[in-house]
């Protein structure tokens, strides 16, 4: 699957002024529950152990309340820069896009969660080469 | 969309969610509510794709499992 890398602003420290970088983005649909989201744009995040998503994705359209997010699901705990730990609550679900499908992956959810992001478990161990292409601005996804 | 057209776009959707139009790349719906943004989805026309927009003045940092 090649897909064009998303052009993106970012306000630049030193020069104070904005700055387009190009990030590796797909939509994906999720199905859980027998349920499914819309095609959702998620960040591909080398740095992102498992595959995080904001836990409104699955109150809006994968039928958990706040109550059944929590019961029965694999509970980790995740940190980031500044050493602030979150509770996640891991869900088995299947990864849909046009070109492939990944069935019994967990994805995280997370309160306060602000982008999805899809990292090395789950996701990307799924390929066998991820090429971000920088020249032709392209994102490669080799099965 | 060059550098000024996503910069309005920042600026205009920063923190919700949209839902944008995969054949002209135009806005269909907003929200800041996502479950509210599904259902005004539910009348839009097919072939979009969802997304949160972040401000300008966020950047991101990897998660690592603890």
């Amino acid at each position: 699957m090649i897909t064009k890398l998303s052009p993106e602003v970012y306000l630049n420290p030193v020069t104070g002024q904005e700055a387009i970088y190009y990030s590796p983005k797909v939509a994906i649909v999720i199905w859980c529950n027998h349920l499914s989201t819309g095609p959702i744009r998620c960040l591909i995040d080398t740095g992102a152990t498992f595959n995080v998503f904001p836990a409104e994705v699955a109150l809006a359209y994968l039928g958990f309340s706040k109550k059944s997010l929590v019961k029965k699901c694999r509970k980790i705990n995740f940190g980031g820069i500044g050493g602030i730990i979150r509770e996640a609550y891991g869900h088995l679900c299947t990864i849909h896009t046009p070109d492939f499908r990944f069935n019994n992956v967990y994805i995280y959810f997370m309160d306060n969660q602000p982008y999805p992001l899809l990292g090395r478990v789950g996701f990307m161990d799924h390929f066998d080469k991820i090429v971000i292409d920088e020249t032709r601005k392209n994102l490669e996804l080799f099965v | 969309m060059d550098k000024e057209e996503l910069l309005r776009f920042k600026e205009k959707y920063q923190n919700k969610w949209v839902a944008i139009s995969q054949r002209t790349g135009r806005v269909l719906a907003f929200d800041k509510d996502l479950k509210k943004l599904s259902t005004k989805i539910k009348i839009a026309p097919k072939g979009y794709l969802i997304e949160k927009v972040l401000p300008l003045n966020i950047a991101f940092a990897p998660l690592l499992l603890v």
